[in-house]
């Protein structure tokens, strides 16, 4: 091919002995052409008219668009990677440079008590170098003191306040971290600019909860959760302020506790986010909600039950979930435990009968109160596994 | 400068690519589909694909010169642009960047219209 258009691509070089459409006879003036003046499976219709229709019909149906496509007047075929340290790693990403869509990444002070890094590169063309600006889009995200460079990569370190990041009570999630990447790449002579958005995912919108409360709260420990740890669920009343859930051990202890209470329950409270657990006016700083360790369950129907029906129901799920494998079982109202934590509730014996049936001693008493009203007292069954051994900042 | 979003870059290279060469495809089968020159189809996207190249370095981008291009590169060969008389001349007199498809494209008609007169005669 001489065209200026070769491309080297290999297109059907047609020969006349594969056209001929009538091996019964000569193709008369044909001189190596490629068609045929034949009748086509008995249609007369000459192959010319075809043509003529054929290119009518393009003109009517296809028109002005582009052809997709590489061409020679088409850009370049630009494609910009990124890095974290959280890409890195295996378990979390497949490849460490990533598109976009798949970037993952966190900001903000890691254990080191430095600012985490982030990194871009121009992954094609390859080895291309281009002049990039990194900015952050929101108050939330940060500053970044060096967001411009030149080369085929480019690193880039936000830096975050706890001004631009409370860490206070909220009840609504906290926006994803962004960035505009612009790179301007020369190419072939042209100069060719590409803006990307990386975006926080929403595992790493609720990850990043626990660096800024690891940054900034006081005696707040719990470590930056795994992703993995982070998941979906079909029950709302397990969610903090997201559509995902944290849990850690949540899951597990409230199949347990169903399944001991030969029904279901209803959670109160499950995984909280730090900032939703600040909202739940929980004043502890490690409080094992916020690693979704901790489920505080309900009777079903338990705000219609009265007297000794309510007793008795609350009764029976604080035993139930005394027999799941937890770290502790409390009976509290609100934020307070009203009774010895996860300590057995007395059984009723003739010496103490239980006259209302609620399976509670009439006479039974705890640190003074009668147990019954305890248990009349009570707002839900609280029931914690302490957080799991893991790295700090995963 | 040419500027673009990525998504709008991921579109123009892959999504419209392919977008674009099955429209093209089509309507090249619909209408050549039934006659000899259907390598079969595979093969014609190939020569769709080879068609687009062959218009860009025309500096022809339109679907519709692409098509014109594909069906003469069905109709005649790959190289018809160099290999037929008609068509180098047409090139030759091309001025600038002047889209040439549908010139092209009718001097084939031409050409082919002429060998079926030529054929009834005989």
């Amino acid at each position: 091919m001489s065209g200026p258009g070769d491309t080297g691509l290999t297109a059907p070089r047609f020969t006349r002995a594969l056209l001929d459409p009538s091996p019964s006879g000569p193709l008369g003036g044909f001189t190596g052409k490629a068609v045929s003046p034949e009748p086509i499976q008995g249609d007369p219709t000459r192959f010319s008219k075809r043509m003529e229709d054929a290119g009518a019909a393009a003109d009517q149906q296809l028109g002005d668009k582009q052809a997709g496509g590489d061409c020679a007047t088409c850009p370049p075929r630009i494609r910009l990677e990124h890095r974290s340290q959280y890409t890195a790693k295996t378990r979390y990403s497949e490849k460490e440079w990533v598109i976009a869509d798949k970037f993952i990444f966190l900001v903000g002070k890691d254990v080191s008590g430095k600012f985490r890094t982030l990194s871009v590169r121009v992954a094609e063309p390859a080895g291309a170098s281009a002049t990039w600006e990194v900015t952050p889009i929101g108050e939330h995200s940060g500053t970044i003191p060096k967001r411009t460079g030149t080369g085929n990569r480019f690193d880039y370190t936000p830096e975050v306040t706890n001004a631009q990041r409370p860490i206070t009570a909220s009840r609504k999630p906290n926006p994803p971290v962004q960035y505009s990447i612009k790179a301007t790449i020369t190419h072939e002579g042209k100069s060719h600019e590409i803006t990307e958005v990386v975006s926080q995912d929403e595992r790493d919108i609720i990850r990043q909860e626990y660096v800024d409360q690891r940054m900034w709260r006081k005696g707040f420990t719990l470590h930056v959760p795994y992703r993995t740890r982070i998941k979906e669920t079909t029950r709302a009343d397990l969610r903090g302020n997201y559509q995902l859930i944290l849990d850690s051990a949540m899951t597990e202890l409230l199949t347990a506790t169903e399944a001991a209470y030969g029904e279901k329950v209803y959670v109160s409270s499950g995984w909280r986010n730090p900032r939703r657990n600040l909202a739940a006016g929980s004043q502890v700083p490690n409080s094992n909600h916020q690693h979704g360790g901790a489920l505080d369950m309900q009777p079903v129907g338990a705000k219609q039950m009265t007297g000794a029906t309510r007793r008795s129901a609350y009764l029976r799920l604080y035993n139930a979930a005394r027999t799941v494998r937890s770290r502790v079982v409390l009976l509290e109202k609100g934020p307070r435990a009203v009774y010895p934590s996860s300590a057995a509730v007395p059984e009723p014996t003739p010496e103490m009968p239980d006259h209302n049936e609620d399976g509670i001693p009439d006479a039974a008493t705890s640190k003074g109160s009668r147990v019954e009203s305890l248990f009349d007292i009570a707002s839900h069954v609280h029931i914690d596994r302490a957080a799991p051994d893991e790295a700090d900042d995963d | 400068m040419l500027k673009f979003e990525s998504d709008q870059r991921r579109e123009i290279t892959a999504a419209a690519r392919d977008e674009s060469e099955r429209r093209i495809f089509a309507l090249l089968r619909q209408h050549y589909g039934p006659t000899h020159v259907w390598p079969g189809d595979a093969q014609a996207l190939e020569v769709v694909r080879a068609a687009t190249f062959k218009a860009a370095g025309y500096e022809m981008n339109a679907e519709r010169d692409v098509f014109k291009i594909a069906a003469l590169m069905l109709s005649f060969s790959d190289d018809f642009d160099a290999r037929e008389p008609w068509a180098r001349e047409i090139v030759a007199a091309r001025e600038g960047n002047a889209p040439i498809a549908d010139l092209l494209y009718q001097a084939g008609i031409a050409e082919v219209r002429r060998h079926e007169d030529a054929a009834r005669r005989s």
